[in-house]
């Protein structure tokens, strides 16, 4: 009887060590011999060791960025000027942008046409530019000149994806380009409308519409900063 | 023994190996793909005690802007006039300027990047120099005038401390060596590369406001930006 129970013992001890040494090597008996080696999972790339000391900020200038206001109302002077045909508008200024990884600082200026033509993106019939929503992208505006109105929030009527209708800039083909999570179309329903001035700001965070361009006065002129909330490439954000 | 048949020999240890297997526990760690421990008390991020609230998290739907608004902010022009007037004639008056609550909707608070109305004195003595590594900035002057003297180095620079714990990342000092200064006023914008040193001075009578919107450089924790 002693024997039989010694046996229950040692196949209990046996059990347990079996059932350990086989949940530990099930995982990596899974991965294979190759995964083994490179420290990865089948069908995925090899693991790359990290860099030694990877920089917080890969592609920022050490260089700051002064835009006063005088030399923006210069900007602003020229490019009414432009609109309305004068020549010397070239003197003017440049506007000094920039674009990092994270966001991008660049001037906008928006008119009223003429006369009725297809709008910036949706190519709807219209005087005005059409209105923009960014499921990637901050918008953050600083009114620099001119004064008029800014419609956010609401819903676009004739929302279409965004795209470019000039075709890729890289490649110079004549297709239209499509921008993922970028939509365009006018006009706003149920918006909010902003009297806007210079000096004015305005925060519209993503997916929020908004129609710069609603009523541009006599030219409406802006610094845009675009923070990229992280899932956009820098390609895709306008 | 001899008279104990192999049948129930057998039997015996494979009930017993049954056994075993059963009382093995299901959950080893090692059998989690490589899943840590979890242990409260080893490899956690220090808690900083900050006047700076930390974002709240959304409980609903997970999006891409996980605490972003929902809805456009506009801050007109006379409303940022009024938060520095009201800042400078605290100054004026001897108090120490409190630019926290000073204009609507700030600060403002999302994943990506922070907004935060400051205010430069006219003495030189009250205004640190500062670099921050974890985040651009993005400068605009509410209202009076100043110099910002950037770039060089933080003469005698250390680690900004709070109670005690060293916040890595920010450095902090008085003068700053080198460097290019830059005259502002009321309307100027300033973009500031991460890392660079910077020191706002007032040189108007009840000194200068200005907001800055810190772009997390993207791979910082919040906790850590001052």
């Amino acid at each position: 009887m002693k024997s039989v129970l010694g046996l229950v013992c040692a196949g209990v001890l046996a059990g347990i060590v079996g059932a350990t040494v086989f949940r530990v090597a099930r995982p990596v008996l899974a991965q294979g011999p190759q995964a083994a080696q490179a420290g990865g999972r089948p069908g995925q790339p090899p693991r790359i060791p990290p860099l030694a000391s990877p920089p917080l900020y890969p592609d920022q200038k050490p260089t700051v960025i002064v835009w006063t206001s005088a030399d923006m109302k210069k900007v602003y002077d020229a490019r009414v000027a432009a609109a309305r045909g004068v020549t010397s508008a070239t003197a003017a200024p440049r506007f000094e942008s920039l674009q990092t990884r994270t966001h991008g600082v660049s001037l906008f200026f928006r008119t009223k046409f003429d006369s009725p033509r297809p709008a910036n993106r949706s190519g709807i019939v219209s005087l005005v530019d059409d209105a923009d929503q960014h499921e990637g992208v901050t918008d953050f505006y600083v009114i620099a000149g001119g004064t008029g109105q800014m419609v956010t929030d609401g819903e676009i009527e004739h929302r279409q994806y965004g795209h470019n209708p000039r075709g890729s800039a890289e490649s110079g083909a004549k297709t239209t380009v499509v921008f993922p999570g970028e939509f365009n179309g006018q006009p706003i329903r149920d918006g909010r409308t902003y009297d806007v001035a210079p000096g004015d700001w305005l925060a519209i965070p993503p997916g929020v519409p908004h129609w710069p361009g609603y009523n541009p006065g006599n030219g409406l002129m802006y610094v845009g900063v675009k923070i990229n909330i992280g899932l956009y490439g820098p390609n895709t954000m306008y | 023994m001899n008279r104990i048949p192999y049948a129930v020999r057998i039997a015996a240890a494979a009930l017993g190996m049954l056994a075993g297997v059963a009382v093995t526990p299901l959950t080893l760690t090692s059998a989690q793909g490589g899943k840590p421990t979890y242990d409260p008390t080893v490899g956690h991020a220090p808690v900083w005690e900050t006047p700076i609230p930390a974002p709240p998290l959304s409980q609903g739907q997970r999006t891409m802007w996980p605490n972003q608004p929902d809805h456009a902010t506009h801050w007109s022009v006379k409303d940022i006039r009024q938060a520095h007037d009201r800042l400078a004639a605290q100054e004026i008056a001897g108090k120490e300027p409190d630019p926290k609550s000073v204009l609507h909707d700030f600060p403002y608070w999302t994943r990506t990047h922070s907004m935060f109305v400051y205010h430069a004195s006219q003495k030189r003595s009250a205004n640190s120099a500062q670099q921050h590594q974890g985040y651009s900035q993005f400068v605009v002057i509410m209202g009076g005038t100043g110099t910002l003297q950037a770039g060089g180095r933080i003469v005698n620079a250390r680690v900004l401390a709070e109670s005690g714990r060293q916040i890595p990342g920010e450095m902090r000092g008085d003068t700053i060596e080198g460097g290019t200064n830059y005259q502002l006023a009321e309307g100027d914008i300033v973009a500031i590369p991460p890392d660079t040193p910077a020191k706002f001075t007032a040189t108007s009578r009840g000194g200068m406001t200005y907001m800055v919107m810190k772009v997390n450089a993207m791979l910082y924790p919040w906790d850590l930006i001052r």
